[in-house]
């Protein structure tokens, strides 16, 4: 056990750190405060995506002959770490990086593989998730969204809802029936669409923050060549499976960066209003700093497990559970860290943003009642509750 | 960045596991003489591996003053070129102060008060007969050779022939103790001294099973004039007390760790065998979430736990003291919720005697006040966070 870096380690973070003093565009909302989408200046994000693939830092744990850099994932880790110190935006591409382009690693053709991976790392196509349906969300097995075959395409048609940034998206992972004579998780089939087909249509959904973050894809007899299937038709839900697992995996360390940040601009919060003196503010800012680095050091421990057994341990199974809560938990001490002010500034808006935004977290990416059911079944090894 | 455990970490942690499974029953004590067989005492081991085997005494409950040896006694011991091979324990909390270890570290730092005319006095305390036989890198030199006459806040004093008299409060396993260390003042200021345990008068608290866990019985010890030896001069004594307090503080995180792995082992395994209404228990979401927040709590309580015995030795000072005191939250919180959980999913018997569950449960409130609250920790905490 050694928790520094290595030579090549150190090397690389500082690299990057002298790369992020020079690389980061300043983006800022109002009044000083930081922008409250995490897209709110889209060309800023696409510029910076440029220049992070130009330096070579797109994609680092990709392997080299995708056109990757083929670092372990502890490179990754170190990444994610200097760009939340830098207040660096993200890759536009974040679906796609840490998601899609993993899964056509894992179960793509080489076709696909060519095609599509160096388009992602590059940010000139932009994937979004189609899985959620209206009647199959925690069921995913549910989905009603039918590939009928014909000749070498697939017809698509069906509804999906709740595809984050699928307004921006030009390409779309989607899980479909191939098979209608099959049930739940059998039939079932993963594919590449392209969102410029005929036949689409995205219609942003408007959510609590006000914004437009997701949106529903309507599929109306949409032609889809037969190669788009990932991995074998009526082969999606293993597919689908390998796509969740990277988005509550090592996505967490992703999420802990974000967790980072918001601490960091939770303590400049407290101060600025004044309220650092406070000793109910005190142990509940004590608290949700153990509650980050509960996260980081098991993410790396997650990690360490990882690079000796090839998968990632059990403990990572609660990454996104307890990030979830700890992001709520943060963002709603901000909230009330703002109430005594008699002249707010651009963070009253930013925080009240970022305490509603924050409200998703226990429902995206799976929630957290069904992440539990899967830490009581696979790990706790307690009956199947449903 | 590797946090994996060595082969030989691992070897350590499970040959303890072991030694400990067939510990029948919470009060059963073993035969010191097998710690030390066991080379659980030995110098060589950092406080990863330390942190290792804490976790497993903290799994078994585990009545023994291993964790007071080597935590709380074992650096004075160590700094003065001592073998740590009796238990032993260490003595900084005072009726008249300090009361904490934080506060013990504190006093030890203050600048002596010096008396003008007691300046150039030092052959007045060079009598001290234990002087002599440490390493002058520990030796009685005092800070810049200026004596004080006012003791900085420890209530416990030196005397001029090297005796000590003092009240000392809630000392851990001072019944088992055959070395005691003593955070006394000197002329110099607070120095470690060593005592024979016989020689004091030991007073348990919460006698006739009152103790909150009576397997960490903690006393009260009279100190009337009891002849004592040099350990760690004035001038190294803040720096040995503070890494006592990580060490220690480490120690406990990964105990509590232990206990709060073991009790959601034992929830996790009644609940998926009782049955009521004709299945598992478990199968109930209202039974199965609790216990999954549980392993969310322990994992990162672990990671924590880890992480903080390797900064003791890795990354002493500043980080250390931080990642012992995140540790400590989250492990205390961890041990305290799993316990409770585990009883209430034990049901009625979770709430007899019979039902072992309240010997961890115990444990963990033992581990939940120890040298200030959770809060205090948090407070603490904020103080790093905020103030600087
Ligand atoms: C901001 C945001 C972004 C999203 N982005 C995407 C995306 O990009 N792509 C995509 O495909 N989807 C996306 N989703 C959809 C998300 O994955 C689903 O909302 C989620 O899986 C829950 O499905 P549901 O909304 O149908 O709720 P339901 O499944 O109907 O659940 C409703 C409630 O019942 C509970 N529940 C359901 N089943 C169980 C059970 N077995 N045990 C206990 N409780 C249960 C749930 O926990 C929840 O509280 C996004 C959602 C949000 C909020």
């Amino acid at each position: 056990m050694d928790l520094r870096d290595s030579a090549e380690e150190a090397e690389f973070r500082a690299g990057l750190r002298a790369w992020l003093a020079g690389a980061v565009p300043v983006t800022t909302g109002p009044d000083g405060a930081p922008p409250q989408g995490r897209w709110g200046d889209i060309e800023a994000v696409r510029s910076y995506t440029r220049a992070l693939h130009d330096a070579g830092y797109a994609g680092l744990t990709w392997p080299a002959e995708h056109g990757g850099r083929g670092l372990s994932p502890a490179y990754q880790a170190i990444y994610l770490e200097e760009t939340a110190r830098a207040e660096a935006t993200e890759h536009i591409g974040v679906i796609g990086l840490g998601m899609v382009g993993p899964t056509i690693i894992a179960c793509g053709s080489p076709e696909q593989r060519a095609w599509y991976l160096p388009r992602i790392l590059t940010g000139e196509i932009i994937f979004c998730q189609g899985f959620s349906e209206p009647e199959a969300g925690s069921d995913l097995s549910a989905v009603r969204t039918v590939a009928r075959r014909d000749g070498d395409e697939l017809v698509v048609t069906g509804r999906k809802v709740w595809s984050s940034y699928a307004h921006l998206a030009d390409h779309c992972l989607l899980l479909a029936r191939t098979d209608p004579g099959q049930r739940r998780h059998r039939g079932l089939s993963c594919l590449l669409v392209d969102l410029r087909s005929a036949g689409v249509t995205v219609r942003p959904i408007r959510q609590m923050t006000g914004e437009a973050e997701f949106a529903e894809i309507e599929f109306d007899e949409v032609r889809v060549p037969l190669d788009a299937v990932v991995g074998a038709v009526d082969d999606g839900w293993r597919v689908a499976m390998t796509t969740l697992a990277h988005e509550r995996g090592t996505f967490g360390f992703t999420l802990t960066a974000r967790l980072d940040v918001a601490f960091r601009r939770l303590v400049a919060t407290a101060k600025a209003r004044g309220r650092d003196t406070d000793p109910l503010v005190r142990d509940q800012i004590a608290a949700r700093y153990v509650e980050l680095e509960g996260l980081r050091w098991t993410n790396r421990r997650g990690l360490a497990a990882l690079a000796r057994t090839g998968v990632p341990g059990p403990e990572t199974s609660v990454i996104k559970l307890r990030w979830s809560q700890a992001h709520q938990r943060l963002t709603s001490l901000a909230v009330q860290l703002l109430g005594g002010d008699a002249e707010p500034d651009g963070w009253d808006p930013y925080w009240r943003h970022q305490m509603l935004r924050s409200r998703a977290n226990t429902i995206e990416g799976g929630t957290s009642e069904v992440l539990r059911n899967l830490v009581a079944e696979r790990v706790l090894g307690l009956p199947r509750s449903y | 960045m590797d946090f994996a455990l060595t082969g030989e970490q691992e070897a350590l942690r499970d040959t303890a596991a072991k030694y400990l499974a067939d510990d029948r029953g919470a009060g059963d004590g073993r035969p010191w003489t097998e710690v030390d067989d066991l080379g659980w005492l030995d110098a060589e081991l950092g406080t990863v591996e330390l942190a290792l085997l804490a976790e497993q005494l903290g799994w078994a409950r585990s009545p023994s003053p291993w964790w007071a040896t080597v935590g709380l006694a074992g650096p004075a011991l160590r700094a003065a070129g001592r073998p740590v091979a009796a238990p032993a324990t260490l003595a900084w909390a005072w009726e008249n102060g300090p009361d904490t270890l934080a506060e013990a570290v504190a006093a030890a730092r203050r600048p002596t008060v010096t008396d003008p005319a007691a300046t150039g006095a030092r052959s007045s305390t060079g009598t001290d007969s234990a002087a002599a036989a440490v390493p002058s890198s520990t030796g009685d030199v005092g800070r810049g050779g200026t004596p004080s006459t006012h003791t900085p806040g420890v209530g416990c004093a030196v005397a001029a022939d090297g005796t000590l008299t003092g009240r000392a409060i809630r000392v851990p396993h001072a019944v088992d103790a055959v070395d005691l260390v003593v955070a006394a003042s000197g002329p110099y200021g607070v120095e470690l001294r060593l005592v024979d345990a016989s020689a004091v008068r030991v007073t348990p608290a919460g006698a006739g099973g009152q103790a909150l866990d009576p397997s960490r019985p903690v006393s009260t010890v009279e100190l009337t004039g009891v002849p004592s030896t040099l350990l760690v001069a004035a001038d190294a004594a803040a720096d040995v007390l503070a890494l006592t307090r990580r060490r220690a503080g480490a120690l406990l995180a990964a105990e509590a760790v232990g206990v709060a792995a073991r009790a959601l082992a034992r929830a996790g395994g009644y609940a998926a065998t009782r049955t009521q209404f004709g299945a598992p228990i478990g199968a109930n979401q209202a039974v199965a979430h609790p216990l999954a927040e549980c392993y969310g709590q322990v994992e990162t309580a672990r990671s924590l736990a880890y992480r903080a015995a390797w900064t003791v030795d890795a990354e002493p000072g500043r980080v250390a003291d931080q990642a012992v005191l995140t540790a400590s939250v989250a492990a205390r919180e961890a041990a305290l919720s799993a316990c409770e959980a585990a009883i209430q999913t034990y049901g009625g018997s979770g709430f007899t005697w019979e039902q072992p569950l309240h010997h961890w449960y115990r444990r963990a409130w033992w581990l939940a006040t120890f040298d200030g609250t959770v809060a205090d920790v948090r407070a603490e905490l904020a103080g790093l966070l905020l103030d600087d």
